[in-house]
């Protein structure tokens, strides 16, 4: 990359907790969060998942109008890019936003859509708006202040780095001074039971995590070392022979007992096959979020991501790998040093 | 309007209006019930896919492989020019029908699990975005952007920028949306729908009618363009983004993130006002948005709004949200291509915004730049600017 580019931030909402290193504590304690259990009966299936838990107080950004009666997606978003901006002094009026989500307002759509089948005469114009893809991107910008560049980008559960790469495009092109990169989902029985329509009992989760860019150099700040080109799952390449590709063009390929790779596993082990042996026959340390909080669908990568930067924070390594083998779409990778 | 080039650019330079009832789902219970529905009676053009795969493709995605086909046709790009492609897609609904089929089978058939997993996968868009990749023969990332409205404007301009900064060499780029019951419920609860037919620019405008449709474009540099002797059909020069803070669902009423949005592209292009020979705005025909934009125009042309030509084009095709950007892109392109400017719908009295010169029948004019605008749900704003091809 021609410019350094940096993590200047982070932060997570998690089943774990509201914070990256309540993230992190969960994942190092190597014990799976307690897992609900529930059916809506009627013969519907069993759903398993973990959700965030609730907060003790409201917190004060939810006092902005555009807040009041948001879903679920756009408030983890919002709390976990208000942690990745932290304190800092940060010019938001310029501040780029990339929003990442798989699912999106799962809870809003679901209710506005049975609204529509029972008589769309009542279907109600306040959901409508709030079932929209970019609708909470839309909110983190109005409460940040930024009439800068918001995408919202749809992929599977690696497509936060294809976040955060689009992030460094803008980034490296002046586009933007600096930029947010934030990926939400949301609990619904729609989506969770979609989860077990595919082999491997996965658990499903919901949250969300964030990291801050912006171009710096400064001692101990995260340098975003490279992101592979992804490879795209279709026809002939699955999920592991497109985990292997990306493996293979990761640049440096010797890893040290200073590196952690933070890749996708969830404990499933139908689902993890593709990095069981990925990263086999290296010295680096290997953390799963996912195996211990559940299956965050378009979060995934981002959790993983901000793993990372908690573990380089705490000086459990040097540098980290973000191993993100999506579930349909697409194998990437990051590297993440710390300068 | 139609399949294919040929087809749309005699449509659109005769001022047709392909508005008909709307059959894809029962809005007998709607209050609208018409919009711009694609008859869909053209085959699908030979594609990489299997029988089987093309069977369970849904609407949105046939729309999205006919454009998409169309557009590596015309292209002749080769298999050596088309290794590790970028796809850049905007969409506001993807495949919608789908997710309302698992939903219906969900709270009707709740033990039933046969069929749904299809449904489930293809519902994402990264599923439609992997079979156009797989029908046409890419293999390169996939970007998929939902912006709402302004969603096929930012996937092209996505594309060009990865082509300008170096990213890429080429890039497939486009965006497409199939009409669907909850959208089409959505924009109805939100009394954004024409209750007669969308009049963008008129002072009795009621609302916008909702389309379908898709619409692609091959990117490449200019160089290589050139020296593979392809046949040029315009230059994309400038793109511009914004984020309107005002609403969710509302822009601005002095349009001020729409002429954020428009000056950025222009900056980009190093052009002003007075070279932009046709805008197409986006025009959809609801009271809030054409006065916002319409405020917009005059604020950017300044002096010089008396000159600028704008039309709307959703008076013909209805609004084809995350489809929009990309097709009226095109439609820009085949009007700077053949010299002549599509007519808004004739408005008999205008609303006071407008101090530009609305085209209200066909003008035969052979201009150098198009600027079309597309604003979307969340204020998302894009502005592209797109420049008549010299050479070919």
């Amino acid at each position: 990359m021609s410019e350094d580019i940096i993590i200047a931030g982070w932060g997570a909402v998690s089943p774990a907790g509201w914070t990256s290193a309540e993230l992190a504590d969960a994942t190092l304690n190597g014990q799976p969060l307690p897992i609900t259990e529930d059916s809506r009966g009627e013969g519907a299936p069993l759903r398993r998942f973990r959700t965030v838990p609730a907060q003790a107080e409201v917190p004060a950004w939810m006092r902005h109008a555009r807040l009041r009666r948001s879903s679920p997606v756009a408030r983890y978003a919002v709390s976990a890019a208000l942690s990745a901006l932290g304190d800092q002094p940060v010019e938001k009026e310029t501040l780029g936003v990339i929003f990442v989500t798989m699912n999106g307002c799962v809870g809003f759509s679901r209710r506005f859509f049975s609204e529509v089948l029972a008589n769309p005469a009542f279907a109600s114009p306040i959901l409508f708006p709030e079932t929209v893809f970019n609708a909470p991107s839309s909110h983190l910008s109005s409460l940040l202040g930024s009439p800068a560049v918001n995408f919202t980008l749809i992929g599977d559960s690696a497509q936060f780095l294809g976040g955060l790469d689009l992030a460094v495009q803008w980034l490296q092109e002046g586009r933007v001074p600096h930029c947010l990169v934030v990926a939400s989902e949301e609990m619904d029985w729609l989506s969770t039971e979609a989860l077990g329509l595919f082999p491997g009992h996965r658990v499903a989760a919901e949250g969300a995590a964030a990291v801050y860019l912006r171009p710096g150099s400064d001692a101990g700040a995260i340098r975003i070392e490279q992101i592979t080109t992804p490879v795209l799952m279709s026809g002939s390449e699955n999920r592991t022979s497109a985990a292997l590709r990306m493996r293979g063009t990761l640049s440096d390929q010797n890893l040290d007992a200073r590196t952690v790779v933070c890749d996708s596993r969830c404990g499933s082990a139908v689902w993890d096959r593709p990095e069981e042996k990925l990263w086999a026959g290296t010295n680096a340390l290997i953390h799963s979020p996912a195996r211990w909080l559940g299956d965050s669908s378009g979060v995934a990568a981002g959790w993983q991501t901000v793993l990372g930067c908690e573990l380089m924070k705490r000086n459990v390594s040097d540098t980290a790998i973000i191993s993100a083998v999506g579930c349909s779409e697409q194998a990437l990778a990051a590297v993440l040093r710390r300068i | 309007m139609g399949y294919g080039w040929q087809e749309n650019a005699i449509g659109f330079r005769e001022g047709r209006t392909a508005l008909r009832p709307i059959t894809v789902f029962d809005s007998s219970r709607q209050r609208v019930h018409t919009g711009g529905e694609v008859l869909m009676d053209q085959p699908l053009p030979s594609v990489r896919l299997t029988a089987r795969q093309i069977s369970r493709l849904d609407r949105a995605t046939l729309l999205l492989l006919h454009a998409g086909t169309e557009a590596m046709k015309q292209a002749g790009w080769s298999e050596d020019q088309m290794t590790d492609v970028p796809i850049c897609l905007g969409t506001s609904a993807g495949a919608m029908s789908l997710g309302e089929c698992y939903y219906k089978q969900k709270t009707q058939q709740a033990g039933t699990q046969r069929g749904l997993a299809k449904w489930v996968l293809g519902y994402q868009p990264q599923t439609q975005a992997q079979h156009l990749a797989e029908a046409v023969g890419l293999k390169g990332p996939v970007s998929i952007i939902t912006n709402a409205c302004a969603s096929g404007a930012n996937a092209i301009g996505h594309g060009f920028h990865l082509i300008k900064g170096g990213r890429a060499r080429r890039a497939f780029c486009g965006g497409y949306d199939a009409i669907a019951e909850m959208v089409f419920a959505g924009f109805d609860s939100l009394q954004a729908l024409s209750t007669t037919m969308p009049r963008p620019f008129a002072a009795d405008r009621d609302g916008l009618a909702l389309g379908e449709g898709a619409a692609l474009v091959t990117l490449e540099r200019l160089d290589d363009a050139l020296a593979r002797g392809a046949t040029i059909l315009g230059e994309v020069t400038g793109y511009g983004t914004s984020t309107d803070l005002h609403h969710l669902t509302q822009p601005h009423p002095q349009g001020d993130a729409a002429l954020r949005s428009m000056n950025e592209a222009c900056a980009e292009a190093g052009i002003g006002p007075e070279s932009v020979g046709y805008i197409n705005s986006h025009g959809t025909g609801t009271p809030l948005n054409d006065i916002a934009e319409g405020s917009a125009i005059r604020r950017w042309a300044g002096d010089h709004a008396p000159n600028v030509c704008v039309s709307s084009t959703k008076g013909a095709i209805g609004h084809l949200l995350g489809g929009a950007g990309s097709v009226e892109a095109v439609i820009c392109l085949m009007a700077l291509q053949g010299g002549w400017i599509p007519p808004n719908v004739p408005i008999p009295v205008l609303d006071p915004v407008v101090n530009f010169d609305l085209v209200q029948s066909t003008r035969d004019r052979s201009f150098e730049h198009a600027l079309t605008n597309s604003f979307g749900f969340g204020g998302s704003n894009a502005t592209l600017i797109l420049r008549r091809a010299h050479c070919s």
